[in-house]
């Protein structure tokens, strides 16, 4: 992908291939410096362009505690490419930037000024807020004159917080695009290296309004402050307070170090601000010798205190070598408003706070941002990873548990389990198991001869006591409706003959204890359980009748039972019901 | 500030790759859902499968207990004839003489009045007489029922014979047969 392709002339697709090689390729999602202002960066060069010979360059790492002057560049060199990479190689290999990850070029531009005021339907100072904004994007329209280059210089606004109601309340400040380029390129070999090389062009004079508090003090005249620079002086006019009221700008003819007619200047703009003997302030910028610019002074503005500023005394103030510029102080030095009051009026605590003499007048232009994603752009793709991340992680997870369910499902006998057919092989065995049930039913022990002959034998006394003549002996089923078992009845019908011994020995039987032991007795010996008494299933009943022998004859027994003086007839009955264990199955069985 | 890249980085550096892992999750969720719901249906006819293979277990257990009674069983009700009765009763009897107990008579109808009246069972009824001693008897008839498990006892007659040789016996038997 091309990188020089404006990303308008892009497709969405092709603008996120973009933002992520840029991620990938550059330190711009990792280092910040990317997106700070040059004053915030450790490794700064500050290049003063004082005229037309080039810049003297001082480098200032502030965590090393280093501000020192380098060499610097002509105006050859400052439009030479490969005379600034050297520079800017060399400025690195200083011992203080040897971890520099970032560079900060911030230049003085001095050599150029002009200052035009603003038209007359901005009149409003609450809108300069929004006036700020459109002067640095479209300052045709603010401007008074319409004639103006926008395209050769760059306009910034400025305030004047002192200035009279309704009157003028800022003005435009106009600084040459000349050095445009030149920063442009730093920026370039900045992108190129994968080094952030962040620029910054402040209008020197406005730097130097800042100074003011570190010499002057509120006056009850005012007071005017003169910067005098190689090929122009402005100046700056300060009411009772110490505010700003208004900048005037002269250029300097032919070559002078001072404007001509400049005590007039003041005076007329002291007079129309009703200032009798304002302090004056006189600072060379530039080294200018301003002894004869001073007496001038007093000459023209008598009664009035001329006070030249030395800037070597307010360099070493601050720890700042001799020859630097001073402007760098109002950039890199903190004021101490108890020291220096006049820091803390309306003026100076809005140009600090707003960083009105911060402006830069030779920013990128939106063609060059708009080429590289900026730093919210990198947050939402950084973001935008971390989500992946964290959904690919849950992702994984969910893959992960779906894969060992499914695996350990899937390898579970239950998943490969073949239904089989039990159901023939259960018939079978289940008719088996019926057919066995109902044979062992029908088969049971229920009504054995033997058995019976048993119990009329133990009932039967062996003394002789008792003969029997007949025993009738018969079952009975009892069929009960809806019911697959069926009770029965076992009855015993017992004549004989007997004495009176032998009647009382049956009668010990015909108690429902005697019969009820009899019948175990007999279920005992022969274990055959359906004589068991003592089942709820069952009841055993039985009777004894004995009356007179009719043939007994006690002398001449023609038989055996005319010898006993009694006969009898004995019945037992034994019920069992359906509901017992010994009970028989009517239905029919199953053909194994 | 330029807002070129915003919406692309937006779309395809966060909001696709989450839509696609979210669908793809959610797919690989249903099917796993499908696969347990699959799975406890399986389980359910394997739960349903293994308890009638243990009924089976069991079933095969009881009858192998059952089987030699079974087989006996069968083996009687199969090969047993009036012929073979009559065998038995000549092995039961075999250790008494005449005086001690004689068979009279005996008979078969093809039915039974008895105990097997009502059973849906087939069943045959045989009515035997004998004369002899109590004891001989008994002894007899208990061999004779050890023997034929399949002989129920319907009803017994004991009464003084005439001639005074013995007593005489009558007994009537439900005789279970295979049809």
């Amino acid at each position: 992908m091309n990188q020089d392709i404006h990303p308008s002339e892009l497709n969405i697709f092709q603008l996120y291939r973009r933002s992520v090689k840029v991620a990938k390729t550059t330190s711009r999602m990792k280092n910040l410096a990317w997106y700070q202002s040059p004053l915030e960066l450790d490794v700064q060069i500050h290049c003063y362009i004082k005229d037309g010979s080039g810049a003297s360059c001082y480098l200032r790492v502030p965590s090393s505690d280093v501000f020192e002057q380098i060499t610097g560049l002509n105006s050859r060199q400052l439009e030479q490419r490969e005379e600034l990479e050297k520079f800017i190689d060399s400025a690195l290999e200083h011992e203080a930037c040897r971890n520099a990850k970032s560079l900060g070029v911030i230049c003085y531009i001095a050599d150029e000024f002009s200052l035009a005021g603003l038209g007359p339907e901005y009149r409003n100072p609450g809108e300069l807020s929004d006036l700020r904004d459109e002067m640095h994007h479209d300052p045709e329209e603010v401007l008074d004159d319409k004639t103006i280059s926008t395209d050769t210089h760059a306009w910034r606004l400025f305030p004047y917080a002192g200035a009279a109601a309704g009157g003028e309340f800022a003005t435009a400040v106009a600084v040459s695009r000349r050095r445009s380029e030149t920063l442009k390129t730093l920026r370039e070999i900045g992108d190129e290296k994968n080094f952030p090389i962040k620029t910054s062009a402040l209008s020197a004079p406005l730097c130097a309004i800042g100074l003011v508090p570190w010499f002057a003090k509120a006056s009850e005249d005012g007071g005017v402050c003169l910067f005098n620079y190689h090929t122009f002086t402005l100046m700056a006019f300060f009411n009772s307070h110490g505010n700003l009221m208004v900048l005037r700008y002269m250029p300097h003819a032919n070559g002078a170090v001072i404007p001509a007619n400049i005590g007039p200047a003041i005076q007329s703009t002291t007079t129309a601000f009703e200032m009798e003997k304002p302090d004056i302030f006189l600072v060379s910028m530039v080294g200018n010798d301003l002894v004869s610019f001073s007496s001038l002074l007093q000459e023209s503005m008598l009664g009035a205190s001329v006070l030249t500023v030395d800037p070597d005394q307010l360099l070493h103030a601050h720890g700042l070598p001799s020859g630097c510029p001073l402007e760098s102080v109002t950039i890199t030095q903190d004021v101490d408003t108890e020291v220096y009051p006049l820091a803390e009026n309306e003026t100076f605590s809005a140009l600090r706070d707003e960083a009105w003499y911060l402006q830069d007048f030779l920013s990128a232009d939106q063609d060059e941002i708009d080429m590289y994603p900026d730093r919210a752009d990198m947050k939402i793709l950084k973001f935008g990873r971390r989500i992946k991340k964290i959904v690919a992680v849950l992702f994984m997870g969910i893959v992960l548990y779906a894969g060992y369910t499914i695996s350990t499902k899937v390898k579970s006998d239950v998943w490969s389990h073949q239904p089989s057919d039990d159901k023939a092989e259960k018939n079978v065995l289940t008719n088996a198991l019926k057919s066995y049930e109902h044979w062992n039913n029908l088969l049971m022990d229920r009504s054995k001869a033997w058995v019976c002959l048993e119990l009329v034998a133990r009932m039967t006394p062996t003394d002789g006591s008792v003969i029997l003549k007949t025993v009738k002996h018969d079952v009975q089923l009892k069929k009960e409706s809806n019911s697959p078992q069926s009770g029965f009845s076992k009855g015993w019908v017992i004549t004989g003959f007997a004495s009176e011994r032998g009647i009382e020995h049956l009668e010990k039987h015909c108690t429902s204890d005697g019969i009820n032991k009899l019948f175990l007795d007999v279920a005992l010996s022969t274990e055959n359980a359906v004589y068991l008494p003592d089942t709820c299933h069952r009841d055993i009943t039985v009777s004894l009748a004995p009356r007179s022998n009719p043939s007994f004859n006690r002398f001449n027994s023609q038989n055996a039972g005319s010898s006993f003086e009694r006969v009898f007839t004995l019945t037992i009955s034994q019920n069992v019901t359906a509901d017992d264990e010994m009970a028989l199955s009517t239905l029919e069985g199953v053909n194994n | 500030m330029s807002e070129h890249y915003r919406q692309p980085i937006a779309v395809f550096g966060s909001i696709l790759p989450i839509v696609v892992m979210t669908i793809l999750a959610g797919a690989m969720l249903s099917y796993t859902s499908s696969v347990k719901n699959k799975f406890a249906s399986k389980k359910r006819a394997y739960d349903v499968s293994q308890e009638a293979k243990r009924q089976v277990m069991r079933l095969r257990a009881e009858v192998a207990t059952n089987k030699s009674q079974m087989d006996a069983w069968d083996n009687l009700l199969r090969t047993e004839t009036r012929g073979t009765f009559l065998e038995h009763w000549k092995n039961a009897a075999k250790n008494f003489n005449g005086k001690e107990l004689t068979k009279s008579s005996r008979s078969w109808i093809n039915y039974s009045e008895g105990m097997g009246k009502g059973v849906s069972q087939p069943s045959s009824q045989v009515i035997m007489s004998f004369v002899g001693t109590y004891r001989a008897m008994q002894s007899a008839l208990m061999e004779l029922e050890t023997a034929l498990p399949t002989m129920q006892l319907d009803s017994l007659d004991i009464e003084q014979d005439g001639n005074g040789s013995g007593v005489k016996f009558k007994t009537t038997y439900t005789v279970w047969t295979l049809r």
